[in-house]
């Protein structure tokens, strides 16, 4: 998690919150009526900006990635160079869907650990990239969703990775 | 706010406070993801 929190820490300009209503239909059936029920969710999406040194300047659109809400993702991901992707180690089995859609959508990605107190430390590197079945390439890093600079490293190398592994017309 | 953000871009004014660097290829679109709120902020 971080996404509304590192997009407020690195923004230049005030960053924007939204929060969507979407109505879904229930994955849960009722067993005894059978009908499924509509309820409505709320979706966070954050935007902002930040100026890199070299003269990029990345625009930032914060969204949750869940397959539930694909119509929306795609809409948010379209025209999207890369993803950073903030996994909490605490709970890494929630990040898969997100991973998933990630992998679907051919974005390249880096994974950002949140640095949280509680946060497992018997976790090595290699058992992360592991659990989340990462390529050798993508970029690993903790992030501090809070910092400025902790965040930035982040974004930094993703768009590292993003340099690395242009296509090679752009090289 | 960020402390980084010496930017070497340069910038044309449009509108009234609003910069935009005046090449669009260095304009890039990140998502900034992860999983949907299991732990929503209060
Ligand atoms: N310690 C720590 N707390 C964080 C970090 N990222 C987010 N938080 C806290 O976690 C809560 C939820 O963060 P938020 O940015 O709203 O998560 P989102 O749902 O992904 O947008 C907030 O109280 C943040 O202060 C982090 O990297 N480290
Ligand atoms: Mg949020």
């Amino acid at each position: 998690m971080g996404k509304t929190t590192l997009i407020g820490s690195v923004s230049e300009i005030r960053p924007l919150h939204t929060e969507e209503q979407l109505t879904e239909a229930s994955a849960q059936v009722d067993d005894l009526a059978g009908v499924r029920d509509k309820s409505t969710t709320t979706v966070a999406i954050d935007f902002g900006r930040i100026s890199l040194p070299g003269g990029i300047v990345l625009y930032l659109f914060g969204t949750p990635g869940q397959e539930r809400f694909r119509p929306l993702w795609d809409d948010i991901a379209y025209g999207a160079l890369g993803a950073l992707v903030l996994v909490d180690a605490r709970r890494i089995d929630a990040s898969f869907d997100v991973l998933g859609l990630v992998e679907e959508t051919g974005l390249p990605y880096a994974v950002a650990f949140n640095t949280f107190p509680d946060a497992p430390r018997h976790h090595t590197p290699e058992q992360l990239r592991a659990a989340l079945d990462l390529e050798p390439a993508t970029p690993m890093v903790t992030c501090d969703a809070r910092e400025p600079n902790s965040s930035i490293d982040a974004l930094l190398a993703l768009v590292q990775h993003l340099i690395d592994h242009r296509p090679a017309e752009h090289r | 706010m960020a402390s980084a953000t010496s930017s070497t871009v340069d910038t044309a004014a449009v509108g009234d406070g609003i910069h935009l660097p005046d090449t669009a290829r260095d304009l890039v679109k990140i998502l900034v993801t992860g999983p949907f709120g299991w732990a929503r902020p209060p």
